[in-house]
Parts: structure tokens; C-alpha cells; sequence
């Protein structure tokens, strides 16, 4: 398990964590949230011993994280980094063994990511004369290729389209299930969303907001009713309401946390709806409220 | 996994990414080698044999040849021809002859003869005229040595002053090896460290090896590479230079061979580590230079200082600066080449040299961490070095 505990660091006059603490266990998915300068990839880096905390530390398994136990960590950094003129397969199997596998090892385990990838046709050309997708790939296969224990990725997502975001997203759901713990920045909360049980929201270096998805959410005051049809009248007569969407017979309306679901099932009822959603506010609302205080 | 085990990776690593530069320097740089000694050569050999061509009046020319030929070199041609005092004048207007000896005691030049051809016609002369008088006199050969034994005549020993000029060439030789050696795997290294900063490679080796180890690994690569080319044209200088210009080595050749290599190594680490740290300052190639550049003053000024004061025999400008760290390896090997190293000297310049090495390692080391973990930052020697240190104590 990694434990983050009261990261303090400073860069001149600048603080870019203040007290930062997190937990990660095996197999759990951890999403990073934040503006930018939030701090969230300053507690990715001494995760991975790239930058030294002032005060805090931070544990895998109880003790304190050096160069062996970092050999089992993958890292994918924010901004990409592999040779551009090496080999795509040969700088993957360099990595591996640097992590501590044997040649053949190394070899046969990118051969099976670049094949699942689709990019084993292209494991003989140089970084830089693939796309920026598929550079993007070998990167998350470099951080994967020796099976660690512990993946910190910093905005994984960033830069892909939609079909290459969903076949990531569900390659770290495979590997989180295949029991290794993962932390990933990301400014995409859909996706954050869709792939994580737990989030950390940060800003200015503090973690203002940390819990399961579901919970957080569902700890808002604010709720949303949804429905359409041709009789919308109703939805109106919900003390404090106020329309924030309404387009052809499709009306979404905020309601204050005061008004339960029983109340507004009530007033449906009345109104002969039989059907309409009840729900708690989008995890981006939940992100912009607390980085708004 | 053991650590010598990393280091051999980062080094397979580093070679097989440079391997096709190393193949075509070596190339190119051999070529330049056994082409310019084979230019040497043809133009050696093309060189015109001299000749030396004398007109006699009333004089015995047998004698006359033999006793001015004593002071030639044996590859140089006398012609003499007997002539009238006045067919001889003729002879000289006309720059038929170089010069016109008339009865043994007076000689006429021809306009604008080299002094490396009167010289050895005056003293045939002269001994020419001494054995005759001599003769007439009765003299003994012993009368003649008590005659000549004020006078302590000496010869330049050529071989010795071609010997100097070889020593010195050499010496020179060895600090454009030096120099370009230092220079091109020194900047070879800095430009490595800045691209493995600019595009974040160096962050994923990090979380596998020590940036010593980095460090390390990437400096026996990339000397390693400039050993070998330079072992490489050392060999090549050597044998293209028997067969084309076939001299022969300075005696002390062979030993200064050795320290070169040794200088090699110790100077390629010094500057090395220091390029490295260098390197790490930078945000990426495009401003590289400006942190590279003025380190290649340092080995610049040792390159011009040696290539000025070993071909002058200003030994003393050498002297002093082949004792500083920073020209040590640079001078030394040349003035152990030329053998005018006092043993103390060649002591306390590897003292002194290795300990600043030491400290330039050290140094060097946390700077490179320090900096080269600020990726896309140009950072200050002050600021990584602090960094370094926060990191190496984390």
C-alpha cells in the first residue's frame, strides 16, 4: 500500500504542497484532480523520488521507498520521454531490463503490449516516426512492461481521441484487477469519473476534497431533476428550483438539498409523471465548488 | 539485479545509439590520417636531390672534392669543372656554376648563393690548404694537433636537432588528440544529458538507477568510444607514417604512448564530469550551447597554449601550465613526449590533477542530478547543485 502523509514542499517563495496526503492500496484506481499548479504532478514526482518533500513522507508497504522498491513502480511523465531516434521495441526491452527483467523476458513482454496495442508492425521503426497517439502508447507500455506493483501516471489521457482514451482507460481498469495499485492525474472528469472508485481533488497544494466517487457526490446539497414530456409544469412548483437546461420538451432543473427525493416524487405523482431522474450533482460540479471554496 | 549488471545496460545503451557517428568519425578521421601522411610522402619523395656545382682554377679537384664533399650531406651532388680564370667568370654570369675557386685560397660566389653552400666550400678549403701546408712544412699529423688544439671546434649534431623537431611534432600531435578527444566525447556527453533531460527519458531511468550510476555508465561509454578512436588513430598515425614517410619513432615514444592513454582517461573524466553537469543545466538542445560554450574555453586555451609553446621550446610556459589541473592532461603528455618531465613534476601534476578530478566528480554529480531532474528548466550551477544535494540526502 502507498501512504502519502503530510507532503510539505516549497520552491522559492512558492508552495506546491501543503500538507498533501493520500492513500493507495493494490488493486484501487486513484484519481488525481486539480486546476493546474494544484501540485498534483509535484506529488507524482516524489512518489517517484524526482523531487525531495521539505517535511511529510511518503511509504509503500510501511517503509520508506528506495531504489529497489522504486524498480517495481511505473512511471509515465506529463510530458513524454523516450528516445525519439531509438526503436520502439528496442528502448521498451532497454526499460525493461533496467527494471530488472532478463532480455528475452523483456523482449516477449513487449512484443505481447505491442501486439495488444496494435503496434507490433511498428516495433522496428523510431519513436518519431509514429503518431502522437501511438507514441503515447509505448509510453504507458514502457511504464507497464515490467508488471509493477505501483503505476503513477501523470494526464495519461491527454492528447488522445476518444477510441485510444476508452482502450487506456480500459487497460488500467484490467491491470487495477489484476491487483496493481494506480495513480493518474487527469483534467478529463468524465473519464475520471467512468474509472475511478476514489479521487483526490487538490488546489494550491492542499487536498481540499478526498473520497469514493459515489459519496462525494452524493455529500452535495445540490441535486438535479431530469424529465421530459409535454407537461413540465410541475417541476416548477419545487421550492428553490431553478431551470438550468431546457431544450424540446427536455427540461433538467437544480433543486436546493432541502427538497427530497419523496417531496419531488410526491409532486410528480400529482402531475401524472411516471417517469423522471433524481440525482446527485456531476463530479465536475463537485471539482469546481471546491476549487471555488 | 546488481548494480555493475545496470551499469553494462546504460552502456550498451549509450553505444548502440551512437554507434553509426562513432563508425563514420573513426572513418573519416582515419582517412584524414593515412591521407595526409600519404600526401606527406608523395611530396617528400618528389623533393629535387641538390646539386652544388663548382669551376676550379689551378687547383687539384680530386683533393678539392673530397675535402668539400666531408661537409655535405652524402645526398648532395658536386659537380667541379676545370676552367680559365676567365671562361670561369664567364661560367658564373651565366649561373652555370654556383661558384669559381681560384687557386685554393680565393673563391667566387655566383649572385645570390645559399649559405648552406658556401659553408661547406670554405671549410673544404681550408683543410684542403692546412693539409698542403702542413705537408710542406713537415709537419707531423701530431704538430698539426698541437697546432689545431686552441681551437674546440664542434659540429651540430643533426640527428639530435631532428630528433627535437620529431619530439616537438609529436608533442603537438598529442595535444590536438587531447584536445579534439576531450572536446568531441565531452560534448557528446553534455548534448546526451540534455536530450535525455529535454524529453524526460532521464525521469524513467531515475526511478531504476542512481543518477551516479547514469552518470557513470554514460561516461565509460562514451569513453570508451574516444579511447578506442583514439588508440585507433594513434595506431593508424604510426604505421601510415612508416610506409609513407618511414621515420622512426622518438625513443621515448613508446612510454609517452602510455601516459597519453593515462592522460586521456584522467582528463576525459575531469571534463567529462563536467560537461555532464553542464548539459544538465539546460531546458533543452536549442539553448545547450550557452551552458557548453564557455566550458570549451577551458581545454581551448590548454589547446592553443601547447600548440604554441611545445613547436618554440618555450618550455617554462609549459612547464607551469602542465602542473594546473585543468592543462595537466592536456600538456603533460606532450611534454613527457619531447622528455622534459622532472619526475617530481610528473608526480604532482597527477596529484594534483586526479584530487581536482575527484572534487569535479563530486561536484559535477549533484549538479547533474539537480539539474537534469528539472526537466523543461533551465536552472542555475548554484540552483542544481542545492538540488542535487536535497535530492542525494532524500
Amino acid at each position: 500500500m502507498l501512504e502519502v502523509r503530510g507532503l510539505y514542499k516549497a520552491f522559492g517563495e512558492v508552495t506546491a504542497l501543503d500538507g498533501c496526503s493520500l492513500t493507495v492500496r493494490r488493486g484501487q484506481m486513484l484519481g488525481l484532480l486539480g486546476p493546474n499548479g494544484a501540485g498534483k504532478t509535484t506529488t507524482m514526482r516524489a512518489i517517484f523520488g524526482l523531487v525531495r518533500a521539505d517535511r511529510g513522507e511518503v511509504t509503500w508497504d510501511d517503509s520508506p521507498i528506495d531504489k529497489r522498491v522504486r524498480r517495481g513502480f511505473g512511471y509515465m511523465p506529463e510530458e513524454r520521454g523516450l528516445y525519439p531516434k531509438l526503436e520502439v521495441k528496442w528502448q521498451l526491452v532497454y526499460l525493461g531490463r533496467l527494471h530488472g527483467m532478463e532480455h528475452s523476458d523483456a523482449a516477449a513482454a513487449a512484443e505481447r503490449w505491442l501486439e495488444e496495442f496494435d503496434l507490433l508492425d511498428r516495433a522496428d521503426a523510431r519513436l518519431s516516426e509514429l503518431s502522437h497517439g501511438n507514441q503515447q502508447r509505448v509510453q504507458l507500455i514502457a511504464a507497464l512492461l515490467h508488471k509493477p506493483e505501483l503505476i503513477i501516471l501523470d494526464e495519461p489521457f491527454s492528447g488522445l481521441d476518444p477510441i485510444a482514451s476508452e482502450f487506456m482507460a480500459s487497460v488500467l481498469a484490467r491491470l487495477a484487477g489484476e491487483g496493481a495499485g494506480i495513480v493518474f492525474s487527469s483534467h478529463q472528469l468524465d473519464v475520471v469519473e467512468d474509472l475511478c472508485e476514489q479521487v483526490i481533488i487538490m488546489h494550491k497544494g492542499r487536498v481540499v476534497i478526498k473520497g469514493i466517487v459515489t459519496e462525494l457526490r452524493a455529500a452535495s446539497d445540490d441535486r438535479y431533476v431530469e424529465t421530459a414530456g409535454e407537461n413540465l409544469s410541475w417541476m416548477t412548483r419545487l421550492e428553490g428550483s431553478a431551470v438550468v437546461e431546457r431544450s424540446d420538451g427536455h427540461v433538467r432543473v437544480h433543486v436546493p438539498g432541502g427538497s427530497g427525493f419523496a417531496d419531488i416524487a410526491a409532486l410528480a405523482s400529482e402531475a401524472g409523471v411516471t417517469q423522471f431522474t433524481y440525482e446527485p450533482p456531476p463530479l465536475s460540479e463537485v471539482f469546481r465548488k471546491a476549487i471555488d471554496g | 539485479m546488481t548494480e555493475p549488471r545496470l551499469v553494462r545496460i546504460i552502456v550498451w545503451r549509450e553505444i548502440y545509439s551512437r554507434r553509426k557517428a562513432f563508425m563514420i568519425t573513426t572513418v573519416l578521421l582515419l582517412g584524414l590520417v593515412v591521407g595526409g601522411l600519404a600526401i606527406a610522402g608523395l611530396a617528400s619523395s618528389t623533393e629535387e636531390t641538390p646539386v652544388i656545382s663548382v669551376g676550379a682554377v689551378d687547383v687539384d679537384t680530386a683533393i678539392l672534392q673530397q675535402e668539400i664533399m666531408q661537409n655535405l650531406d652524402p645526398e648532395t651532388v658536386l659537380n667541379i669543372d676545370v676552367y680559365e680564370i676567365d671562361a670561369g667568370m664567364a661560367a658564373l654570369r651565366e649561373d652555370e656554376i654556383d661558384a669559381l675557386v681560384v687557386n685554393s685560397h680565393e673563391v667566387v660566389w655566383a649572385q645570390g648563393m645559399p649559405h648552406w653552400m658556401m659553408s661547406p666550400i670554405t671549410t673544404g678549403m681550408f683543410t684542403m690548404n692546412l693539409d698542403y701546408t702542413a705537408g710542406e712544412l713537415g709537419l707531423s699529423d701530431e704538430d698539426l694537433t698541437l697546432l689545431l688544439a686552441p681551437i674546440n671546434g664542434q659540429t651540430i649534431d643533426y640527428e639530435e636537432q631532428e630528433e627535437n623537431e620529431a619530439e616537438a611534432a609529436l608533442a603537438v600531435i598529442t595535444v590536438i588528440l587531447m584536445f579534439v578527444g576531450i572536446l568531441a566525447y565531452g560534448q557528446w556527453i553534455a548534448y546526451g544529458v540534455v536530450e535525455e533531460k529535454a524529453n524526460r527519458v532521464a525521469e524513467l531511468i531515475l526511478g531504476a538507477v542512481t543518477p551516479g550510476q547514469l552518470l557513470l555508465s554514460k561516461m565509460i561509454a562514451l569513453g570508451g568510444l574516444g579511447l578506442t578512436q583514439l588508440v585507433l588513430v594513434v595506431v593508424t598515425g604510426l604505421v601510415a607514417g612508416n610506409l609513407f614517410l618511414e621515420f622512426e619513432l622518438p625513443p621515448v615514444a613508446t612510454t609517452a604512448a602510455a601516459w597519453l592513454i593515462f592522460w586521456f582517461i584522467v582528463g576525459y573524466v575531469f571534463y567529462g564530469s563536467l560537461y555532464a553537469a553542464s548539459g544538465s543545466l539546460a531546458a533543452d538542445s536549442q539553448e545547450a550551447g550557452s551552458f557548453i560554450g564557455p566550458l570549451n574555453i577551458l581545454p581551448g586555451l590548454g589547446y592553443m597554449l601547447g600548440v604554441i609553446a611545445f613547436p618554440s621550446g618555450s618550455d617554462t610556459l609549459a612547464r607551469i601550465l602542465s602542473l594546473i589541473p585543468f592543462w595537466s592532461p592536456l600538456l603533460m603528455p606532450g611534454r613527457i613526449m619531447t622528455g622534459s618531465v622532472e619526475p617530481w613534476e610528473l608526480a604532482l601534476s597527477i596529484v594534483l590533477t586526479v584530487g581536482a578530478t575527484v572534487v569535479a566528480v563530486r561536484v559535477a554529480s549533484k549538479v547533474y542530478l539537480g539539474g537534469i531532474t528539472q526537466a523543461s528548466q533551465r536552472v542555475s550551477w548554484r540552483q542544481a547543485f542545492k538540488g542535487g544535494e536535497d535530492l542525494t540526502a532524500a
